[in-house]
């Protein structure tokens, strides 16, 4: 078999969103739902994103921020910041950086 | 496509499944003898007469999870085919907690742009370009949904212009490895989306930073003897597009439009470049197997940019001059005479439209490629390789004849032999070596015609229509045209004496059936023939191809066309 070591996305390097999928695999679990529960709540066509999701492939999509909020019994505001810090944290960074001025200053 | 080919049994018989390869297998336990009672469905019984000796892949029980490692296989084979396209992207795949499986492509900023998964045994795929997911039984049966539910997204006013999709004329029309498909389907996601190809980067034959983040030349050496494996996989009209497309001189006469993108320095990138695969011809070849599989494709716009009027052909017209090339070559080389003369007169024709559809047609509306005067070489080397698939026929027709010299004297001798030639006394000889040779007493037009008319109503490809014609003059040498349909219309008891079906026989069918997925079987009325087809292409002259025959009994004759050097290792040549 080819080598596939080279190209394979290697889950110990680096990965953002490798730390969210533990974090919301951890909010879906403590809201007593299986992967398949959570994806029947929230309309997902299939159940196998959540999986895909808690190993940090992929993202929730931003017009489904408030559904995921509301399906894992989370403050929206806090749990999209979350996902902000995780998805975009350049932008993040810009936004709520306290050690950006402009930013602290809101 | 069934790897079976059905022969039309005018006798109605019983449906029984064949003891397959079991103990004390008998010439009338593989083939059905006369019903004496026929079943309410007549056609389902004729159906039923072939006995199918392929292992069947056993529905997927309920308890398994994860994936089958021939799916891996595949799934991974895409990504390398991917990366000798120039595409860099990685890849993961996990389990979800009731044990389904899902495996995504990433681009390289680790974006999902295609995810296939598992969910209660059925199999789904989605994408950036799709709004649903496609459901089918397999994955490589998503490749088929896909082609039916999915069409590009138009992103701009006018994008569904460049959009070629030729599955109505096409489909069926190339044997496409599912493997191959597979990664057409990824391929195809990926033409279709202008951000993955604006923020996938890809390598050049010539980078400058290449070196950068190069693999070992031990690595890059391994993976390149790998690399034949996962080309093999794309259909040989692909495969003559690569030799020609992947030839320095003509690569170096095309502009090529990844020039200047990124260097992701991937391994398999460099392997491919090693081996001096040109990634545009590995495109191109996708490209031709996700049209030929009725995939949507959509234009780049390094493609638009860099086409230039002189050197411009539709993807659909290549595809549409090769598979011309292809039919052409069979036609003409089969239905005449003097069948060499014709095929360099038809070529010569076919080079010539090329070139007149090249000069008057620059502005077509749909996807454009590079081209240049060297396609004209495309055309001929498909066009040759088919010319030896004919001499090929042609080999088998001779081996036909000298498997029955006898039989043939018997037959000028006897003119009133009302029974057929099976009834003569056949030889002994049960071997035959196969040597290239050019026959010129090919059958005439009435016979295709015949043949044709007889088969009309099955659906067959190229290779099945080969068979089909090889197969009939198998059984029916040197009789009249008007004999061609009576082995097949009526039912008797051939006395044909070959080796016995004994232990041997047994376990060299076994090793065949086990050892390569490409084996017909043709069902005839007292004969089972299993053709390896691929020992067509792999035969050269230190591996020719043998035919092999053993009979029982009660008349029932197995024979197998195959590689000599798999029947050597079984003491099967004398």
């Amino acid at each position: 078999m080819l080598d596939n070591k080279a190209l394979i996305a290697d889950p110990s390097a680096a990965n953002p969103r490798a730390d969210l999928g533990v974090w919301l695999k951890s909010l879906r679990e403590a809201a007593g739902l299986s992967q398949r529960q959570l994806a029947t709540l929230l309309s997902l066509d299939y159940y196998t994103f959540i999986s895909q999701l808690e190993n940090g492939r992929g993202k929730i999509p931003a017009n489904r921020y408030l559904d995921w909020a509301n399906a894992l019994n989370q403050e929206p505001r806090s749990f999209v910041k979350t996902l902000l810090s995780h998805y975009d944290p350049v932008t993040y960074g810009i936004l709520f950086d306290e050690t950006n001025p402009d930013a602290a200053a809101k | 496509m069934s790897d079976v080919i059905r022969f039309p049994h005018l006798i109605e018989t019983t449906s029984q499944t064949a003891p397959a390869l079991s103990e004390d297998i008998k010439m009338s336990d593989l083939y059905a003898a006369p019903a004496k009672t026929i079943g309410a469905d007549s056609r389902t019984a004729a159906i039923d007469t072939v006995s199918d000796f392929i292992p069947r892949h056993s529905p997927l029980p309920e308890t398994v999870t994860g994936w089958r490692n021939q799916e891996l296989a595949d799934l991974y084979r895409t990504q390398r085919i991917l990366a000798l396209a120039g595409i860099t992207t990685k890849v993961d795949r996990g389990l979800t907690d009731e044990g389904d499986p899902w495996f995504v492509f990433m681009d390289s900023l680790n974006e999902v742009f295609v995810h296939f998964s598992r969910i209660d045994g059925r199999y789904l795929v989605t994408s950036l370009m799709q709004e649903k997911p496609v459901w089918g039984d397999s994955l490589h049966d998503l490749v088929s949904e896909f082609s039916k539910q999915v069409q590009p997204v138009a992103q701009t006013p006018g994008a569904g212009r460049n959009v070629v999709s030729i599955a109505g004329r096409s489909r069926n029309a190339v044997l496409i490895h599912p493997a191959a498909a597979l990664a057409a389907l990824v391929w195809s996601v990926y033409l279709m989306s202008d951000d993955l190809v604006a923020a996938t980067p890809m390598v050049t034959a010539d980078a400058p930073d290449a070196a950068a983040e190069a693999p070992t030349a031990d690595l890059a050496g391994n993976l390149a003897d790998n690399l034949a494996n996962d080309l093999h996989i794309l259909p040989e009209v692909s495969q003559k597009a690569l030799q020609v497309l992947s030839d320095p001189e003509f690569t170096k006469q095309v502009a090529d439009p990844y020039a200047g993108r990124d260097n992701s320095g991937a391994a398999l990138q460099m392997a491919a470049l090693s081996t001096g695969i040109s990634m545009k011809a590995v495109g191109l070849s996708l490209s031709l197997v996700a049209l030929s599989v009725g995939l949507p494709l959509l234009e780049t716009s390094e493609d638009a940019e860099s086409d230039t009027a002189q050197n411009q052909l539709s993807i659909a017209q290549l595809y549409t001059l090769i598979t011309r090339a292809k039919e052409a070559a069979l036609s003409v080389l089969i239905a005449t005479q003097d069948k060499q003369q014709q095929h360099a007169s038809q070529t010569e024709h076919l080079i010539d439209d090329i070139r007149a559809q090249d000069a008057v047609d620059p502005t077509d509306d749909t996807q454009n490629i590079e081209t240049s005067a060297e396609f004209a070489e495309l055309v001929h080397s498909i066009a040759t390789s088919y010319e030896t698939e004919v001499q090929t026929i042609l080999a088998l027709k001779q081996a036909a004849a000298a498997r029955q010299p006898q039989q043939a004297e018997t037959d000028a001798a006897s003119a009133d032999n009302a029974a057929g030639p099976e009834a003569a006394a056949a030889p002994a000889q049960t071997v035959s070596t196969l040597k290239p040779v050019h026959d010129t007493s090919l059958a005439d037009n009435s016979f295709l015609l015949r043949f044709d008319t007889a088969f009309e109503s099955f659906t067959l490809t190229s290779l099945d229509v080969i068979a089909q014609t090889e197969l009939a003059e198998l059984m029916t040498v040197n009789t009249t045209t008007a004999d061609i349909i009576a082995p097949l219309t009526t039912p008797h008891v051939a006395t044909n004496k070959f080796d016995a079906f004994d232990q041997e026989a047994r376990m060299f069918l076994d090793f065949l059936l086990r050892t390569y997925s490409d084996i017909k079987v043709v069902s005839l009325p007292t004969e089972i023939i299993f053709i390896h087809v691929d020992a067509f292409e792999l035969a050269d002259v230190d591996h020719p191809i043998y035919a092999k025959s053993w009979s029982f009994d009660d008349g029932g004759v197995i024979s197998t066309i195959g590689l000599k050097s798999d029947m050597a290792q079984f003491d099967l040549i004398a």
